[in-house]
């Protein structure tokens, strides 16, 4: 089973994104905190094949609105709730194609789902040892890696 | 007026490519936008389109679908691949379709840029300076007279991205491009310019072995180039292209104008060859599936031979020690390939077998009746026991 990165380097791997795109950086919160608020909005990504994997991201109202208004680049009072959403699943598709990357994983990417808060999955997941807190300036996310494609 | 068509699920996407084109400072290029792939052929009906801007991953129908119906029906403009997706098929198959490079999100508006640039060429236009636009690297290059033409798009034959070139070919002749692409082996990425502006700024940010310059191009001071272009890649073996010539000493010109060497046009499949040999430490020479060493054929000049058993030695080694990392018992080594050279030929399996002694690993060779023939003339080699077949030497008890 593959191992995956360390809280550090999952958090360099959405900052690589972020960075790139609006300039904002994430650092994983050490030791990890239980943010159920923050899974206000969650998207899903399978990576399907012979190791299967999902990544996920999930925010609260404030982190999907300024994700919304640096990758739409506008301001935070334009930003609509599909904005919202599409923000979070590109950040999901770049950070998990750069997941793939350094797990050396020859897998195709599968589409990003946002996940209704009523879904058990999102339910279960506030003491979710599989997610990682990562924090960036006004911005929670919590990011999602586990094994199994959803 | 050229138009761009951005083909991504993603509006957020759509949107920052829509914002970063209106920020490059060319006149008058419009951007489509289509958010699937068959959306996208509905606006390739309506619309003419001089670049495609193409997702991977969507709904409905995916980038390599797209792809696929767009050349079936026979559109022929440049399609850069935007996208998260690094699978290696995926890619392949993508750039069989004739994609013309391949950018892996995230992304920079300058890498966009530059992709742009090399994809629509002469068909750009210049308005103001662009917003946060990079330095050019070519300043002092290219005589004001000479105005930048289109880059040849030649799709690259294998990269997950195309970061690593192998070679680049500067030649303001598309014909040369043709038949380099041709002639290198389909492993080898080649990407191709026809002046050295645009070469010069798709230097930045790659990583490339052999750069081979056209040492007529026109316009272009020969020296300044090749020094901006040490700068850019310090790494890179520079290579002029060259005439024959009777009346000019071209080694020594060409070493003046800072190149390493010089390959001669025509360039037939022998100069490649003997080309690819010199300049790259080509796994075809030794390819190593766990224990199985498999020796590839030699090609090129006769007087590049040396090289060839130099770095099959090496290649021996390396790879020696990690079948023996690796816990194996025995190697076998396929020579079915082998040029037949007496001289060389003996020795070098002496040595190899005395390597793999030493290891306490037993050897298996692999070879036809002409090396049975060969080994058999010396008293040293006469004994060793040559297979038929991998199958043979992998039932063979050691």
């Amino acid at each position: 089973m593959i191992e995956f990165p360390t809280a550090e380097k999952l958090a360099s791997l959405v900052s690589n994104v972020t960075q790139t795109m609006f300039n904002i950086s994430f650092q994983a919160i050490i030791p990890q905190e239980s943010a159920p608020h923050l899974i206000w909005r969650t998207v899903l990504l399978p990576i399907p094949g012979k190791d299967p994997i999902t990544v996920g991201l999930s925010s609260d109202l404030q982190g999907c609105t300024k994700l919304g208004s640096a990758m739409f680049q506008v301001p935070l009072e334009s930003v609509d709730q599909s904005m919202m959403d599409d923000s979070l699943c590109e950040l999901a598709n770049m950070t998990a194609g750069l997941l793939k990357s350094t797990l050396a994983l020859d897998q195709a990417l599968g589409l990003p789902k946002i996940i209704p808060n009523a879904d058990p999955r999102v339910a279960a997941a506030t003491n979710d040892p599989r997610l990682t807190l990562l924090r960036a300036r006004e911005i929670g996310l919590i990011l999602w890696v586990f094994h199994g494609a959803v | 007026m050229p138009r761009i068509l951005t083909v991504d699920d993603s509006r957020a996407v759509r949107s920052i490519v829509r914002k970063q084109v209106s920020e490059m400072g060319f006149l008058g290029v419009e951007v489509a936008e289509a958010e699937d792939g068959q959306q996208g052929l509905v606006r390739l009906g309506e619309m003419s389109v001089d670049l495609v801007l193409l997702d991977v991953t969507m709904p409905v129908l995916d980038g390599p679908g797209m792809l696929a119906k767009l050349r079936e029906s026979g559109y022929k403009m440049p399609v850069i691949m935007l996208t998260s997706e690094s699978k290696t098929s995926i890619i392949s198959n993508a750039m069989k379709l004739g994609i013309s490079d391949y950018i892996l999100k995230p992304f920079k508006a300058e890498e966009l840029r530059a992709k742009i640039v090399a994809a629509l060429g002469a068909k750009l236009q210049m308005g103001a300076a662009p917003v946060a636009a990079a330095p050019d690297p070519t300043a002092g290059i290219v005589a004001p007279s000479v105005l930048p033409t289109a880059p040849v798009a030649i799709p690259v034959s294998h990269a997950p991205t195309s970061l690593n070139v192998d070679v680049m070919l500067i030649d303001d002749l598309e014909n040369v491009h043709r038949k380099l692409r041709e002639r290198l082996p389909a492993t080898l990425v080649m990407e191709g310019h026809l002046d050295a502006q645009a070469a010069t700024a798709a230097c930045r940010g790659k990583t490339i072995k052999v750069i081979l310059i056209d040492n007529e191009l026109p316009g272009v001071e020969m020296k300044v180039l090749t020094r901006q272009l040490r700068l850019l890649q310090p790494g890179a073996k520079l290579l002029a292209l060259a005439l024959p010539s009777t009346t000019t000493d071209l080694a020594k010109t060409s070493k003046d104008q800072g190149f390493d060497d010089i390959l001669f046009k025509p360039f037939g499949q022998d100069a490649v060859d003997d080309f690819l040999i010199k300049f790259f430490d080509s796994q075809e020479i030794l390819a190593c599936t766990e224990n199985l060493f498999t020796v590839g054929p030699f090609r090129g000049k006769e007087d590049r031979l040396p090289t060839y058993f130099e770095r099959l030695t090496t290649g021996f080694k390396d790879s020696l020690k990690k079948a023996v990392a690796a816990c194996y018992d025995d190697i076998i080594l396929d020579m079915t390939n082998i040029p037949m050279r007496q001289e060389r030929l003996p020795r070098m399996l002496l040595e190899f077998t005395a390597s793999t002694k030493e290891q306490g690993i037993v050897m298996k060779l692999v070879g036809n009746a002409d090396l049975k023939k060969l080994l058999s003339a010396f008293s040293e080699t006469r004994t060793l026991l040559i297979h038929g077949t991998v199958q043979d030497a992998r039932v063979a008890r050691g």
